[in-house]
């Protein structure tokens, strides 16, 4: 029973670490959880060198853990990066102590997400990932991000209703929500269909997946920052775990074909959206929507498209944070989000300037960077499946989005006014850069992530 | 048994139907308390009719009513009095459809969901008067998409959980108490986190009026 | 001995209708804590009416004049096809089956309108323009109800209905027979006019059915007024003898004693329903004009859910 206790040290840490944040004592909310994110990190770490842990209660295996990482990674450069902004933030909704709580249990649901074993708690834990991250959207209190928030709970929570009628017809027809016994019964009949398919969409609404994606550039253009940055770079890859816990419990054609539909009209109306974005936090919004997409094609197609699924994951979640740091810092400067009103960031902010061409470089998928190695595998899966036309196809979709973006930063970058001189910028943004490198470096771990994949490809 | 679910169902739908054409705040409110204990209602009695599960059905029930019966609406309660002078004023402006049209579309509604489900989900559940959970399901959102009180929204959503558990009861005899115990809790979590949120939203548009939500386009 | 009970019907009918609308005004003005009338004011008034000289607009045609006569002799038929004191069909019944008695209800409301019209009066014609457009919605919702009565028992006489809800429990304690109840019941508040609907003041910005014979006096009003009272009295006969409480109606077995008990027991059963309307007239306050089409539309809601539920169980 010991050693079983270091699966749930991840969640002990950050609920420890909320617990002790609503305490009333000057900076112990910054520290506390600034500790506790550390340890948090390493149990994650510690955690991915241990075997699998699949019991009654829990289903820990690759998957979980590198989702783990991924989110005790960005959740550590989320507190380190909120420090600074939310210090220079006016006109708070609540207290910073509230901030720094809601986050650590933000951070404790999503590990509850990806670690329980019944999909009925896994549908707890995801809606309580919307419970606890509401207000974190409305920190900076004002109409329109009050406003986004609402949306939010109400768009989001409607969505997952359906993934619980979902979760109904699966106990129906198969007796039981475990996974583990999901994984070995194989039911076949309709009831087990339709919950299937149901649950892929009710998931896909808080996964930002096609039909119900219009909460989403709303919360990512208003909320602060770092929360922008956890949102993007882990809750929609939570969600998009139970979609894949789906898929994989009923891997039949139907359901992969229908996946591979949502994932193509996300990618679709994604790029297509980005090129008439006005607002850069929007933006990348939809460039979050599109990588969304991509995952969940990479999980349709399985086999060495969901290896290519996970690595997107992991190096988007990291170099997305890293983009939505990055916007903070322009925002500070700029106090402003249309993008018509920043330019010759280069001249003014030349370190942020440099490393948001990267970071959008990263995130659409130029060649060095892991995304663009993740869709290559992806690309692979799908022509053996769907053949070239389909390939070229979703390949045009991906330039469209490369080219917007990067069109659209690199005007914000290196538009030249003689009058701007170099400025010492409001926040530090070497934590950007320094998620930059480390999804940069996600490269070189493929082979351990495949090793660790291995039950799934 | 089964009629005794089928009458409790149509109450519901009736209730439903009421709190479709209805536009003060409060008594919203309230009808959906009523809902809800109709709801434990149904627990008990699905508890009775299954003698192995029975405890688990009743503690449900209890908890059903302690917390979607009373705690929610006392807390929207709360929240209306402290963001209003006068509570019970309070009502949706302007209504996107008047009584008769909110009722003809809710009657629509509910023979839609009874064609989807007798010609689609019928043959494969075998469930008589299955429906009735869609027809309340597909009210809610329409509670949903025609009102823009943030509360009266709200308790659409709640409608809609309502129905689940009705459908999950009816229709496959229950989820697993642990499920239905988080799904009851983390309900409880989102009131409270949307009554803050919905007080601060209404107080900024009672101080500085509704500006153009351009920004918002979704 | 079946032409007597026909003959006792119309006689019952005739006599016993403006008692039942003098305690309803009774009881109303007792629940305001005010003396009130005599119960038997009503026949008071007729009496005095009958006595009086008939007044006739100059420029009216004689669908005036005949307008009441021929009302009182339609519902005096109805009265003879109906079952109000039998559960068994009397000789005229064969007549006419449930939707043909709904055809000479809206024959009689057709004929009243037109001599209202007549009286070229201008309240008169508000009144009738109101009551028509009510009556397009009502017409239809009765159709539907009166449908729902007829799917339960595969019949539309209203003689087989009273039958089979009184035999067979499943139907009488059905969902589909509580919507019809609930649907009919707002159905006979608006053509009796109750109180949401319609108060009995002469405000000219409410009034409804009150505004149509403001040009009769004298004879015609009487006749008039006793055509009210037996369309009040026969509705509110066939939907509790019917529908409500089926059950006590001699059969053909029982006899003419039986028949003389049960018109009392009847009137028991009509003066549940007149405290019922009396607690209402003095509780709810009336609806705008607008609002009555809301009130409508529940109406149609509770009918149209019989019929889904009837489809929706089966």
């Amino acid at each position: 029973m010991n050693q079983h206790i270091i699966y749930l040290l991840p969640i002990f840490f950050s609920l420890f670490g909320a617990l002790l944040c609503i305490l009333p004592f000057r900076y112990m909310d910054r520290t506390l959880s600034v500790i506790a994110s550390v340890l948090t990190l390493s149990s994650a770490i510690y955690l991915l060198f241990q075997p699998s842990y699949i019991n009654g209660y829990f289903y820990i295996d690759g998957l979980s853990k590198l989702l783990i990482l991924t989110i005790a990674m960005v959740y550590i450069s989320t507190v380190l990066y909120s420090l600074p902004y939310i210090k220079h933030l006016g006109n708070l909704l609540f207290q910073h102590r509230l901030y720094y709580f809601l986050l650590n249990v933000f951070v404790a649901t999503m590990f509850f997400s990806v670690i329980m074993d019944n999909l009925g708690l896994i549908w707890v834990g995801i809606e309580a990932t919307t419970v606890s991250s509401a207000l974190l959207i409305a920190t900076q209190n004002n109409q329109v991000t009050v406003e986004s928030a609402w949306r939010y709970v109400i768009i989001v929570s409607t969505g997952l209703v359906i993934s619980l009628i979902a979760i109904t017809f699966i106990y129906g027809s198969a007796g039981t929500l475990s996974l583990h016994k999901l994984l070995l019964t194989h039911p076949d009949n309709r009831v087990f269909l339709i919950g299937i398919l149901l649950g892929i969409v009710g998931f896909g609404t808080k996964a930002g997946i096609f039909p119900m994606h219009t909460w989403l550039p709303d919360v990512h253009g208003k909320a602060p920052a770092p929360v922008s940055a956890i949102f993007s770079g882990v809750l929609l890859p939570v969600a998009l775990y139970a979609m894949a816990r789906l898929i994989q419990i009923y891997p039949v054609g139907t359901v992969r074909l229908f996946t591979f539909i949502l994932g193509t009209l996300t990618v679709i109306t994604a790029s297509l959206m980005m090129t008439v974005q006005t607002n850069y936090k929007r933006m990348f919004a939809y460039s979050s929507m599109e990588n969304m997409g991509m995952i969940l094609i990479g999980f349709s197609l399985g086999g060495y498209g969901l290896l290519g699924a996970v690595i997107i994951i992991v190096s988007h979640g990291l170099a997305k944070s890293g983009v939505f740091f990055l916007t903070g810092d322009v925002l500070s400067r700029y106090h402003t989000t249309e993008m018509r009103d920043v330019n010759s960031l280069m001249q003014r902010l030349p370190r942020a300037a440099s490393s948001l061409f990267i970071g959008s470089m990263a995130v659409t998928g130029a060649p060095p960077f892991a995304i663009f190695v993740g869709e290559l595998f992806i690309f692979s899966a799908l022509i053996a499946q769907y053949g070239w036309l389909m390939a070229l196809v979703i390949i045009l979709f991906l330039a469209i989005a490369f080219i917007a973006v990067n069109f659209k930063t690199g005007k914000m970058i290196f538009s030249e006014n003689e009058k701007i001189k170099r400025e010492k910028p409001h926040l530090e943004s070497w934590i950007a850069i320094v998620n930059l490198i480390l999804s940069f470096l996600v490269i070189l771990f493929i082979p351990y992530f495949e090793l660790l994949l291995k039950n799934l490809l | 048994m089964n009629q005794v679910f089928e009458i409790l169902g149509f109450l519901l739908i009736v209730l439903t139907l009421i709190m479709q054409w209805e536009i003060n705040v409060q008594r919203i409110i309230f009808l959906f308390a009523a809902s809800s204990f109709i709801i434990a209602l149904f627990l008990v009695l699905l508890g009775l009719s299954r003698p192995q599960e029975e405890y688990m059905l009743f503690i449900l029930a209890g908890l059903t009513i302690a917390v979607r019966g009373i705690t929610i609406p006392v807390v929207m309660n709360k929240a209306l009095h402290r963001l209003y002078e006068k509570p019970w004023r309070v009502r949706e402006d302007k209504p996107m459809l008047g009584v008769g049209g909110s009722i003809l579309l809710s009657l629509v509604l509910i023979a839609i969901g009874y064609f989807i489900y007798q010609n689609s989900l019928y043959s494969i559940l075998k469930v008589r008067s299955g429906s009735v959970p869609f027809a309340l399901f597909l009210q809610a959102s329409l509670l949903i998409i025609t009102h823009k009180h943030a509360y009266i929204q709200m308790i659409g959503f709640l409608v809609m959980e309502n129905a689940v558990v009705m459908l999950s009861g009816w229709v496959f005899g229950g989820l697993p108490f642990i499920v239905e115990a988080g799904v009851i809790l983390d309900l409880l979590g989102l009131v409270v986190v949307s009554s803050l949120i919905i007080r601060v939203r209404e107080r900024t548009i009672l101080q500085e009026g509704i500006s153009s939500e351009a920004e918002l386009r979704g | 001995m079946v032409y007597l009970y026909s003959f006792l019907e119309i006689v019952y009918v005739i006599v016993a209708a403006p008692l039942i609308a003098g305690i309803q005004l009774s009881l109303e003005e007792r629940i305001e804590s005010k003396q009130g009338p005599s119960i038997f004011q009503p026949y008071y008034d007729l009496i005095k009416l009958f006595r009086k000289e008939s007044l006739v607009p100059q420029i009216s045609s004689p669908v005036f004049r005949l307008g009441p006569y021929v009302i009182v002799m339609f519902y005096a038929f109805l009265a003879m096809i109906l079952p109000i004191i039998t559960a068994f069909p009397l000789p005229f019944a064969p007549s006419a089956d449930f939707i043909g008695g709904g055809l000479f209800f809206g024959a009689a409301a057709a004929i009243k309108k037109f001599s209202a019209i007549d009286s070229r009066s201008n309240y008169a014609h508000l009144g009738t323009s109101r009551s028509a457009s009510l009556a397009v919605f009502t017409e239809p919702i009765m159709v539907l109800i009166f449908i729902m009565l007829g799917v339960i028992s595969n019949t539309n006489n209203p003689f087989v209905i009273n039958h089979v809800l009184r035999t067979s429990p499943q139907w009488y304690y059905s969902l589909v027979h509580g919507f019809v109840l609930a649907a009919f019941f707002m159905i006979l508040i608006i053509e009796t006019g109750q109180l949401p609907v319609e108060s009995h003041t002469n405000g000219e910005l409410g009034m409804i059915d009150q505004a149509m014979p403001f040009e009769y006096t004298g004879m015609d009003l009487a006749m008039y007024k006793l055509g009210s009272y037996m369309k009040t009295f026969i509705l509110l006969s066939v939907f509790l003898n019917v529908y409500f409480i089926p059950f006590g109606v001699p059969t053909a077995h029982s006899g003419f004693l039986a028949i003389v008990v049960y018109m009392g027991i009847h009137l028991l059963k009509l003066l549940g329903m007149i405290v019922v309307f009396a607690l209402l007239n003095t509780t709810v306050s009336k609806f705008r004009l607008y609002k009555n089409f809301d009130f409508l539309a529940v109406a149609f809601a509770l009918a149209f859910l019989a019929s889904l539920a009837y489809y929706i169980i089966k």
